[in-house]
């Protein structure tokens, strides 16, 4: 060790280090905290955990949840609060506690939640949500359209009598060739969800499920009894939407993806939740039941189909290949063929396929041996496909983000049997993201971007129909 | 009392709106104003959504100009026109109107027309793309990231357009619009939390970009073919700010393809070059925080501009004076600093001249004998300082130092190209230092290098870097100074370069073969028949060589690829070509790049004497691209031979080149310095014996002193490589290391040669200062050392504690 002598008094160091100003954090200096907004941070909590049994469509105590002042005016239990004082408010008294009243028969509202609740009373209860964006629709106030809402589901009746529309805030029934001249629907089904993601009838043609929600705020599976139009039962699920709508063949069971990447199988007698399946990674946007029942296959925005057992909702098995590289972006229509037990998906890529559902060989890195075969691709991403009933042919929907396009193909051959276009062969005007094919055979439908539902001869792939499925104000359906 | 982290603060202020109501105080407070001058002279408002801002100008008696926008009263002349919350002029009637401007009694009027009053259709590329840019939801740290945000991904700062429109109207069956209730749309509900949003609150429903954004969807949603802005301008565009507090207020006009221009100040973005200097606003609103330099920068939809701020400080009674000028890169110095009222430092001594001037050219320092024949030498301190300097470029030193500096730029390491191919490229760079080849052909030769790696050295160029990508990114950053492998995977955030210019760039160098040649350590290079072409991963599809942007009198296609290439960069008037290699040698010499980093060269990396740059530029290439011209024009100047001592003005400045800037020795300087002051022989590993640091051929050599204090591993072409940086394991390795010991100790060393020729101890303490400090000591640094070396008993021990303790000072470890 060399001693150093003292007159090195400038080191190199003084040069390099910086030097920190000194500070220090007062947490309990704080500013004030911002009064609690009901439309930013109360809304969204009610209409996750509440809204599904207080909503216009069902009214559980004769409470709905969906607005402020509805919120204000309470229900049979009377007011809802007492601005100011939130001890003496029932809002608060039914939430908190050791075991809460509400909500019924499910977990209790996380402590932070109720407290912001209670702290929003106690700020005087306000109601700020802008007038703009005030959501009042609800059966006794349908929604008015200035323009045709974007069409993201359709589905015939098994009888072939109906069409399904998926509208803003509801589905639109129709006959099953489109309205007569006044363009009016055979029911409006006005619900609570704003989207309504899927349809799908139940085989005994009983039930129509209407699936969707809002984005941002809560998923939600809505069962009408085709008969009488009236809502039989709402469950909410998920803080956000929900996506695809199958019943399994045998009625007992009805699945569902959502936008938090987790299926779920619900039971058809009361809409609870038999399994839930967590192994995407990305939203579910497809699910439909094996022949045998006993399976359910998700597809995903993550590029796979997943392949799960109904009874405990265990994970079997990628049915497409996993190999990176040979995933070519999501996926996000299944069907299965009806009749076999094989599957035609559609994604991103454009490119339909038809998959054996189960394997028959071991799983071999990079192999892709469940696939059946690829049919002609279609430009752009498809949304949606739908087989007819014998699992001959389907039809295929389509959309570049700018246009749209939609095929019929024979499955056995491959062969492309028609491309659906407009009258003097004019490609079709927008985006496709709904597609139908009736049960008897005889025709499809086609709908997405531009809010029209257009029906073609499944036969010849002739236009038969073009409509607004959605009533139009006068200004609008003159433009 | 609560204290904030400073940085939090700087950031709020950088991001804070400031209310164009609300005065702000600034040094114009308490000043008195004689007239008013008004920014835009007139305005022309093409239609509905042609909102324009002005920017008020108070004279003051004694010819100061302060920015007095956010104090002034607007007001229409008539009902053709109205004043927005934000101050700006919006039409309401195609006809002639004024905007009456008055402060404190002045007053001023400026014209305005209204051509259409009419709002047309919200564009998604023109109106909402902005929008998503300055509310930051394409940022890097939001849905502009790799993976999207939340399942919602948009391209970065919007570089792809229809990318962006997918994404939020075709994703999902259209899950982030809603036409039938817009107010209901996931897009307009998200930056409002009216439902959760990760990203927070962004705007309100009752803003101008909800009103477009609601708009656009009402309208349908469309997808327009209109294209981005061609260029950004700022006004002013050099703001002179007064003193700390003082404000200027931007305005930014974009330019359309189809000629159209519109005021984009409230939709572009801002930064601030220097947070220490100034802060800018979400606005377009600059603060002066203390006296210096900055530049404010700004973004629009691909378009990127920066405006150079200066900011005085306490100018009171300041006077220019009189200062040495040899020349215009003297003259262009002193003129920024006359704006700037900063007065350069004087002249440094000889013999500081002499030690910096020996480092910058040959990485070495001057012996004692040299430095005392320069100091005594009689002849005028200008004429003799020209003659070393012409003297010391003729030196074998120049040759060895900056055929180290090349092999540095272009990574030459054993690694790739084993010993024998190393040590044949080291050759073929000095045989073009030492015979001062012109810059364009060395490029050239190196470009278009083909055969033999070891009889076509220059070839070995193309196994360092081998792939067509790799090689144009070197390419770029090297001779070009910007940095295109930034727009490898998204169009350069920062720049006009896109993704595909990178590929096609790439190009170029697609016809590179490589085949064995006669002996394993070398290769046989060579030009394709038929290239590999380069394929862009956006469309899988391969795309044709193309230049970034095209000058006059090209071929370019030429059969071998790279001859087109090597024509197009070092053509005269290619715009980086020289300029990145005069500011990269300015930044030697000068201890910073007049564009700094160098080799980052963009709009948003403004040079802080554009003309100054221009000139070497230029200088540069009418001497046919002569290095040592350059060097030799450089260091003759004044400014290069300022002292680092400062004076009251110029202590802040470290961009002006108002002073020499001390720079730490680099790694192989250090090594030498030490051996040559203590006079001992240099003998590192891997080497002929008495070859120094400067002289190795790559950091294939090891070395742990080097690589302890920076020296470039050569795997990367960037400037910054070679590190400048402080460590603790550095102090402690000058302080105690092996590297000083030996050298100090040497048996043949200098003390050893002083104590067998029984110096005295005041010989042995000059004797000292000569070798490391390369000057005379002061009387009172004799008097204390020699005493030391005296009082200690042990005259070995004191005088290598002398030695010790003099490489450990500043004056030694720094040139300066």
């Amino acid at each position: 060790m060399r001693l150093v002598p003292i007159f090195v008094c400038v080191s190199i160091t003084a040069v390099g280090l910086l030097t920190l100003p000194a500070f220090s954090q007062d947490e309990g200096d704080a500013a004030p905290a911002e009064p609690v907004s009901f439309y930013r941070q109360v809304r969204p909590i009610l209409q996750r955990q509440c809204a599904g049994c207080h909503q216009p469509a069902k009214q559980g105590g004769k409470l709905v949840l969906t607005s402020y002042d509805d919120l204000k005016k309470g229900g049979e239990n009377g007011v809802s609060f007492e601005a100011g004082d939130a001890d003496s408010s029932n809002l608060i008294a039914y939430i908190s506690g050791e075991d809460p009243e509400m909500p019924k028969n499910a977990d209790p509202l996380p402590a932070e939640d109720v407290a912001l609740i209670a702290r929003w009373v106690k700020e005087g209860a306000k109601d700020d949500t802008p007038a703009s964006v005030k959501d009042t629709i609800g059966p006794s106030n349908p929604p008015i359209y200035h323009a045709p809402p974007v069409v993201t589901a359709l589905r015939y009746s098994p009888d072939s009598s109906l069409l399904a529309v998926s509208g803003f805030h509801e589905v639109l029934l129709h006959q099953t060739d489109g309205p007569d001249a006044d363009g009016a629907p055979v029911a409006r089904l006005i619900g609570r969800s704003q989207r309504v993601t899927a349809l799908e009838f139940s085989p005994d043609g009983a039930t129509l499920a209407a699936v969707g929600g809002a984005p941002a705020l809560f998923g939600e599976v809505q069962f009408w009894d085709v008969s009488t139009k009236e809502l039989r039962q709402s469950a909410t699920f998920g803080p956000d939407t929900l996506f695809g709508a199958a019943f399994s063949g045998d009625g007992k069971y009805f699945a569902v993806g959502s936008a938090e990447n987790r299926a779920r199988i619900l039971k058809t007698e009361d809409l609870s939740q038999h399994v839930k399946f967590d192994a995407h990674s990305d939203y579910v946007l497809g699910v439909t039941f094996s022949l045998k029942n006993d399976h359910l296959i998700t597809v995903s925005r993550d590029m796979t189909a997943k392949l799960v057992v109904v009874e405990n909702g265990q994970f079997v098995d990628n049915i497409t290949s996993i190999t990176p590289g040979a995933l070519k972006g999501g996926l996000t229509a299944v069907q299965l063929r009806p009749g076999q037990e094989q599957i035609l998906i559609g994604g991103s890529d454009g490119e339909p396929k038809l998959y054996k559902i189960f394997r028959e060989q071991a799983r071999v890195i990079g192999d892709d041996f469940n696939k059946i075969r690829a049919f002609q691709p279609l430009e752009g991403r498809i949304f949606d496909l739908r087989s007819n009933a014998d699992g001959t042919k389907f039809v295929v929907g389509a959309s570049t983000a700018l246009g749209g396009a939609a095929r019929i193909y024979d499955v056995e051959s491959g062969n492309l049997l028609h491309e659906l276009k407009l009258a003097e062969g004019k490609p079709l005007p927008a985006p496709v993201y709904a597609v139908a094919f009736r049960p008897d055979g005889k025709q499809v439908a086609v709908a997405g971007f531009d809010g029209y539902v257009r029906l073609f001869d499944a036969e010849t792939g002739t236009l038969a129909k073009e409509f607004s499925p959605a009533p139009l104000t006068p200004q609008t359906a003159a433009k | 009392m609560t204290f904030r982290p400073i940085a939090v603060l700087l950031a709020c202020c950088a991001v804070l709106p400031l209310s164009a109501a609300e005065p702000v105080k600034s040094s114009a407070d308490d000043v008195k104003f004689v007239k008013l001058t008004v920014f835009p002279e007139r305005l022309d408002l093409s239609n509905g959504r042609d909102a324009r801002r002005l920017i008020v100008a108070g004279l003051t008696d004694d010819g100061r100009s302060f920015d007095v926008t956010a104090r002034a009263k607007f007001e229409p002349k008539s009902n053709a026109i109205t004043i927005d919350k934000d101050g700006y002029v919006v039409p309401s009637k195609a006809t002639e109107s004024a905007v009456l401007v008055s402060l404190g009694g002045l007053t001023a009027e400026v014209p305005v027309a209204v051509k259409d009053a009419a709002a047309p259709a919200v564009q998604f590329i023109r109106d909402i793309e902005p929008v998503m840019a300055k509310v930051g939801c394409n940022a890097g740290t939001c849905h502009g990231s790799q993976q999207g945000k939340a399942g919602f991904k948009l391209s970065l700062r919007g570089y792809d357009p229809l990318f962006d429109y997918t994404a939020l109207v075709d994703d999902v069956s259209g899950r982030r619009f809603n036409r039938a209730v817009p107010e209901q749309s996931l897009m307009l509900l998200k930056p409002t939390s009216g439902v959760p949003h990760e990203g927070g609150f962004l705007f309100d429903e009752d803003s101008r970009y909800y009103a477009l954004i609601r708009d656009w969807i009402a309208e349908g949603c469309r997808y327009e073919t209109a294209e981005r802005p061609t260029k950004i301008e700022v006004f002013p565009p050099r703001p002179l700010l007064n003193g700390v507090d003082d404000v200027q207020q931007l305005i930014v006009v974009a330019s359309y393809p189809d000629g159209m221009t519109r005021d984009v100040t409230r939709e572009a973005v801002y930064e601030t070059s220097n947070l220490e200097v100034t802060a800018v606003s979400s606005t377009g609103q600059i603060k002066a925080l203390r006296k210096g330099e900055a530049a404010a920068l700004v973004r629009f939809e691909g378009n990127y501009a920066s405006a150079p701020v200066s900011v005085l400080g306490e100018t009171e009674g300041f006077e220019w004076l009189p200062t040495p000028e040899y020349g215009e890169i003297d003259r262009l110095v002193h003129a920024k600093l006359q704006r700037s009222k900063i007065l350069p430092s004087e002249l440094c001594s000889d013999a500081e001249f002499l030690r910096r001037v020996s480092i910058d050219l040959t990485g070495l320092p001057p012996t004692p004998e040299q430095v005392q024949a320069f100091v005594s030498d009689p002849q005028e301190s200008r004429a003799k300082r020209e003659a070393k300097i012409d003297e010391l470029l003729a030196s074998p030193g120049y040759v060895d130092y900056w055929t180290l500096k090349w092999g540095d730029l272009l990574m030459a390491n054993r690694k790739d190209l084993q010993e024998r191919g190393v040590w044949a490229f080291r050759n073929w760079i000095r045989e073009s230092v030492a015979t001062n080849q012109p810059y364009d052909e060395f490029v050239s030769e190196l470009l278009t290098a083909s055969g033999n790696s070891i009889e076509n050295p220059a070839a070995n160029y193309y196994r360092i870097g081998r792939e067509p990508e790799t090689v144009m990114e070197n390419m770029t950053q090297v001779f070009l100074g910007t940095r295109f492998n930034c727009n490898k995977c998204h169009d350069h955030p920062f720049e006009r370069w896109t993704q595909r210019q990178y590929y096609e760039l790439a190009g170029y160098l697609s016809g590179v073969g490589f085949a064995k040649a006669d002996r394993p350590d070398a290769e046989y290079v060579f030009a394709l028949d038929k290239p590999k072409p380069v394929v862009f991963p956006q469309t899988n599809q391969p795309v044709d060589a193309k230049f970034p942007f095209e000058l006059a009198g090209m071929s370019p296609t030429d059969e071998d690829l790279r001859v087109s290439l090597a024509e197009w960069l070092t053509a005269h008037d290619n715009p980086y070509f020289a300029r990145s290699l005069v500011n990269r040698y300015w930044s030697y010499f000068l201890g910073k790049g007049i564009i700094d980093p160098v080799d980052d060269i963009r709009a948003s990396n403004p040079a802080t004497n554009p003309e100054l740059l221009a000139w070497l530029e230029q200088d540069f290439v009418a001497s046919g691209f002569d290095l040592k011209h350059l060097i030799r024009t450089i260091t003759t100047s004044a400014t290069y031979q300022r002292s680092y001592r400062t004076n009251a003005s110029n202590e802040t400045d470290d961009v002006l080149f108002s002073h020499s800037l001390p720079r730490r020795l680099t790694a192989e300087q250090l090594y030498d310095s030490i051996l040559i002051a203590a006079g001992a022989p240099s003998n590192l590993p891997g080497l002929p014996p008495g070859f120094r640091a400067t002289q190795s051929p790559d950091p294939g050599l090891n070395v742990e002193f080097l690589d302890l204090f920076g020296r470039a591993p050569r795997e990367s072409p960037c400037e910054c490589e070679r590190s400048s940086e402080v460590s603790l394991a550095q102090t402690l390795n000058l302080v105690n290391g092996e590297t000083i010991a030996a050298a100090v100790s040497h048996p043949e060393g200098r003390i050893a040669k002083l104590l067998a020729s029984k110096a005295s101890a005041e010989e042995i303490a000059r004797g000292i200062y000569l070798a490391v400090l390369c000057r005379e000591p002061t009387d009172d640094e004799l008097e204390k050392s020699a005493r030391y070396v005296t009082e200690t008993g042990d005259t070995k021990i004191a005088a290598e504690d002398l030695m010790w303790a003099l490489i450990n000072s500043p004056a030694f470890l720094f040139n300066r």
